[in-house]
């Protein structure tokens, strides 16, 4: 493909980068690199900063410096398959990230993870600038309410992204039968993504393979953003946390057997509605053709 | 890989089979294009079996298309959980009401021995598809529940990809196995359909719902002769 395998890493870009352009070599390479940014910005972003520190997952900052560059690869290719080898870093990794895997990323095949590491060496020569720390604004009990009624659907999405329960469920939210269960249940997503900022970027670009397809076209803005990160807060820190429902979870028995109920009941309509069926013609018919 | 074989290849097959051989049939053989009635050699049990069977089918089939030409209404109507709730306790209750029917159908075919008669090998085969749908559908609602809303989200979009030629498995190569199942069961399903007793959906007497009424009319003495 791209041959990125032959490629030697240079972690002193900021001389290799000049020498590259005067001898007219880069237009390749930038044109991989940008790719490898757009990559970065739709996929990697949700869980990953370049020296801005952890978020769901660690911050890539000098990560070419921590294991070899095929390991890299090998994991980032497919992460299940290291996960499950037993392999000792991965699984350090998996813990220090609330047990929350990395995704199998649909394009990211060994040429794009090269590029994304090459890329990351780049970003990882410039020192991480020691900013002033953002000052988060403190969640309101309005963005709390306005991120349930974004939950459950009752104030639709800018952008069109569907409603999240559709396929999640948060415990004592939604009425008897709960959220949806086709997606992970996410009344402690806000300790289990980390956190404020985790969650925030997290959400920015969601990187599940159900969601990147719906999400890809129908973004969350900011605001609707915070006000989900401030109802999860809510959920693990909120006061609702502790008097929650005792019934927790989909209630998927419970709606099973609702269900089944209903359809007795719909049977029952059809003996009633029907039960003079036959007695105008055919029955007597019969009954005197036998005679 | 077997991803894009079930999910974007085997759609075009089935619905490639679908047209070209319920047109041909249709052109070469119309009086095949039916269902052979059954109703004239038992008919008690046939109640209970075509009645809720048709019903339930066609009242879930209803929702599926709804969330497949207006998910945007449907994510609407969803967007108030109670609301929600009725509409997919509505769905499985249709669904589980289909299922008695179709089951009833089944043991019907197997024990009366009329009907077994006229029963074919490809009459077995359609219901037992239809059947292993039906549950895997039940199945979905139970385990993945709210699907009328994912599926307005998730489905609704990779079903138009395959329709506009522009196959995108995104949306349902993660979804979970019995979810895959069933997508895979409805192509085969509409694959198999032109060679089956199911013709006769394309056939339907649709008429008939807004047709004037008829009068039957006996010309001999009921009193005397036909009523006991």
């Amino acid at each position: 493909m791209r041959g990125y395998g032959e490629i030697p890493v240079f972690t002193n870009t900021s001389l290799i980068v000049p020498i590259l352009l005067l001898a007219g070599a880069s237009s390749a390479m930038a044109q991989d690199a940008a790719e490898a940014q757009a990559f970065f910005d739709s996929n990697c972003v949700a869980c990953h900063t370049i020296g801005g520190g952890r978020l769901v997952g660690p911050d890539l900052h000098g990560v070419n410096t921590r294991q070899t560059r095929e390991w890299l690869i090998d994991f980032m290719v497919d992460p299940a398959k290291v996960l499950a080898s037993g392999d000792a870093y991965a699984q350090e990794i998996l813990a220090a990230s609330n047990q929350v895997p990395m995704p199998q990323l649909p394009g990211l095949d060994a040429a794009m993870a090269g590029a994304l590491l090459d890329l990351i060496a780049e970003k990882s020569g410039t020192p991480i600038a020691a900013g002033p720390v953002e000052e988060a604004v403190p969640f309101t009990a309005a963005d709390v309410f306005l991120g349930e009624e974004l939950f459950v659907g009752s104030q639709a999405f800018m952008h069109g992204s569907p409603a999240c329960i559709s396929c999640h469920n948060v415990d004592g939210v939604g009425g008897f039968f709960g959220g949806g269960n086709l997606g992970p249940d996410l009344t402690e997503v806000f300790t289990t993504l980390n956190g404020r900022r985790p969650l925030t970027a997290w959400l920015g670009s969601p990187a599940s393979d159900t969601m990147k397809p719906i999400f890809a076209d129908a973004k969350m803005t900011d605001g609707e953003i915070n006000a989900l990160v401030a109802f999860f807060d809510a959920q693990v820190n909120g006061e609702s946390a502790a008097d929650r429902a005792a019934v927790a979870g989909t209630a998927s028995a419970s709606f099973f057997y609702s269900g089944l109920a209903f359809a007795v009941l719909i049977l029952l309509v059809f003996a009633f509605l029907w039960r003079n069926r036959y007695t105008a013609t055919r029955t007597p018919m019969v009954e005197a053709s036998k005679r | 890989m077997s991803d894009y074989l079930l999910f974007a290849i085997l759609p075009y097959v089935a619905l490639a089979l679908f047209f070209v051989v319920s047109i041909t049939r249709y052109r070469k053989n119309a009086f095949v294009f039916s269902s052979l009635s059954s109703q004239f050699l038992e008919n008690k049990q046939h109640f209970w079996s075509t009645v809720p069977f048709h019903y339930g089918l066609i009242g879930v089939l209803i929702i599926h298309l709804i969330g497949l030409l207006i998910p945007d209404t449907l994510l609407w109507w969803n967007s108030v959980p109670a609301r929600l709730v009725v509409l997919e306790l509505t769905g499985l209750a249709l669904a589980l009401i289909g299922i008695v029917g179709l089951g009833m159908a089944m043991m019907r075919r197997l024990n009366v021995r009329t009907v077994a008669v006229v029963t074919t090998t490809s009459d077995w085969v359609i219901l037992v598809m239809t059947m292993v749908q039906m549950l895997l559908g039940v199945l979905v609602a139970v385990n993945h529940g709210w699907g009328s809303s994912w599926f307005a989200s998730s489905a609704s979009p990779y079903l138009w990809s395959i329709f506009s030629l522009d196959p995108n498995i995104a949306y349902v190569a993660a979804m979970p196995l019995l979810v895959k199942l069933h997508i895979i069961n409805a192509w085969l399903i509409i694959a198999y359909f032109p060679f089956t007793r199911l013709l006769h959906v394309l056939v339907a007497p649709f008429p008939y719902l807004w047709r004037k009424r008829q009068v039957v009319l006996w010309n001999d003495n009921r009193k005397t002769k036909r009523i006991p």
